[in-house]
């Protein structure tokens, strides 16, 4: 398995694809935070600052988009072959790119967290004692959404489509199921990990931060097993 | 040993392989032909695992591609010249392969040297030709130095020069007890260099046997110029042989032999009386009924 880690790594490093993404992850932590730091001059709560943490979790997108990019982008640039001839267990390649994706997503939530501490500090006076949850549950949720769009990036077959479907997914389809029904909508998964990254305890709109982790936990899990499905009973 | 054994391929509306079998024995370099959705390139990407059969099995030395450890090292495979990364170069994509393979990463310089992409090799593959592509195919089929390659109409794209080399590396590989199973589409090409040909008709087989065997079966013809070939048209006519041609010069597909025989019993003039033996091309042909050739 280090053998293929080591390839997947090398794939990542040699394309310029998510220097890119990192680097709109940063620009908009970087605005984000500005934007804070200017309108309040400084924090007033720990709920305050619980909110100007969460600034972070713009991380998570960007992981999730990582991660349909690992998976599907394979099918997009028609590498999936070249891959599948080098290790034909195809259950072995998910696994590799779902840790590749976690780890990336570790890295973008570590640059996000770090921007906005570095923004944030001095100029609103963010407490990180206060926020240190909300960090931590960013840490958390942003390898899952990376190995969640991996799973996702299985299911399609373009890279394209699997991250249309994820906006589509977070901008529209949360917002229908909260409109159906507020106590499902707690389960969905854009609220799940919105939940572990809040910090916060349980409301009628989120869960905790716990039941939180717990189900973001299988939503990633149930998406790579769906992914993986479809994957290996494919033809390439 | 390759061993495809009633190897079956259905998609929702059409039957790519429909009870196909056949070995290829080692150390041979075997062609394999077909026209247009024959199912060739099903087939061989099921052997390589990348395609699911409906049923039967095909296998290398006994195994499933998937259950083969280190695959790399045992076969190597070019496939469609299109499956590449075009922002990453030829030298990255090969060491990521070569990673995934478990080979030591100077393999890659060596081997981009030897398809003759040294200085092109940390190039973005984005602005490579199509034939630059298919060497890096081939180098990326031989980094983990295998017994088998399989390759999917590998000289689509080469320049004269590249079809040479092609050709000379294959014999070479082939020299030293490998196996070759090609399919191509450059009939003259493959009658020059492999040992068997496995032809296929609409996912079955048509034909498995050395090239000369093809060859010897199919209908060769007869040329034959004189000047007095009308009387010749007419003698062969009367014994049922059909000839076609213009002014002084015959074709027929009655053997030289009989054709000789014939004019000297007539007293005919023959200023040229040859025997031409059918090709390959003919003789697939033939076999499937002249379908088109992929």
């Amino acid at each position: 398995m280090s053998a293929l880690l080591r390839s997947e790594l090398l794939k990542v490093r040699t394309v310029r694809t998510y220097f890119w993404l990192l680097l709109a992850s940063v620009v908009l932590v970087v605005i984000a935070s500005i934007s804070v730091s200017a309108s309040t001059g400084s924090i007033g709560s720990a709920a305050d600052d619980r909110s100007v943490a969460q600034i972070a979790a713009i991380a998570l997108v960007f992981s999730l988009i990582v991660g349909v990019i690992v998976m599907a982008g394979e099918f997009t640039h028609g590498t999936v072959t070249q891959t599948l001839l080098a290790t034909p267990v195809r259950e072995r390649v998910v696994l590799a790119k779902a840790i590749v994706a976690a780890l990336i997503g570790i890295v973008f939530a570590l640059v996000a967290e770090l921007l906005v501490l570095a923004i944030t500090v001095p100029g609103a006076s963010l407490d990180f004692h206060n926020a240190r949850l909300v960090f931590l549950g960013i840490l958390l949720a942003s390898p899952l959404a990376g190995v969640l769009g991996v799973g996702l990036g299985g299911a399609v077959k373009s890279q394209g489509s699997g991250i249309a479907v994820s906006l589509v997914w977070l901008l529209i389809g949360e917002h229908i199921v909260l409109l159906i029904s507020e106590s499902a909508s707690r389960y969905s998964p854009g609220r799940t990990f919105a939940a572990l990254a809040s910090g916060e305890r349980a409301s009628h709109v989120l869960l905790g931060m716990s039941a939180g982790a717990a189900v973001s936990v299988a939503w990633a899990l149930a998406f790579v097993a769906f992914g993986l499905l479809v994957f290996v009973g494919r033809d390439v | 040993m390759i061993e495809v054994v009633d190897l079956r391929k259905r998609y929702r509306k059409a039957t790519a392989v429909d009870g196909l079998t056949f070995k290829v024995r080692d150390g041979s370099i075997t062609g394999f032909l077909g026209p247009n959705g024959a199912g060739k390139t099903t087939t061989l990407r099921i052997l390589l695992g990348l395609v699911h059969p409906t049923s039967g099995s095909a296998t290398i030395d006994g195994q499933r591609y998937r259950a083969l450890d280190r695959p790399l090292g045992r076969v190597g495979a070019v496939l469609e010249a299109s499956n590449y990364h075009p922002k990453r170069s030829g030298r990255n994509h090969l060491r990521a392969l070569a990673a995934a393979g478990e080979i030591r990463s100077s393999r890659v310089d060596e081997l981009l040297e030897f398809v003759g992409l040294g200085s092109a090799g940390r190039r973005a593959v984005g602005g490579y030709s199509l034939g630059m592509r298919q060497r890096l195919s081939v180098a990326g089929a031989l980094l983990g130095d295998p017994q088998v390659l399989l390759l999917d109409e590998p000289a689509n794209g080469l320049d004269p020069e590249g079809i040479r080399w092609l050709r000379d590396f294959l014999r070479a590989f082939a020299g030293e007890g490998k196996t070759v199973f090609i399919s191509s589409h450059v009939l003259g090409e493959m009658q020059q260099l492999v040992d068997e040909v496995v032809i296929i008709h609409r996912g079955r087989l048509v034909a498995h046997e050395t090239v000369g065997e093809l060859t010897a079966r199919a209908v060769g013809s007869t040329r034959v110029r004189s000047p007095q070939a009308a009387r010749l048209r007419e003698a062969l006519a009367k014994e049922g042989i059909e000839a076609r041609g213009d002014g002084d010069r015959l074709v027929t597909a009655a053997p030289a032999e009989r054709v000789g025989e014939l004019a000297a019993a007539n007293g005919v003039v023959l200023h040229e009386l040859a025997a031409d033996s059918a090709s390959l091309e003919e003789a697939f042909l033939e076999l499937t009924a002249g379908g088109g050739i992929e």
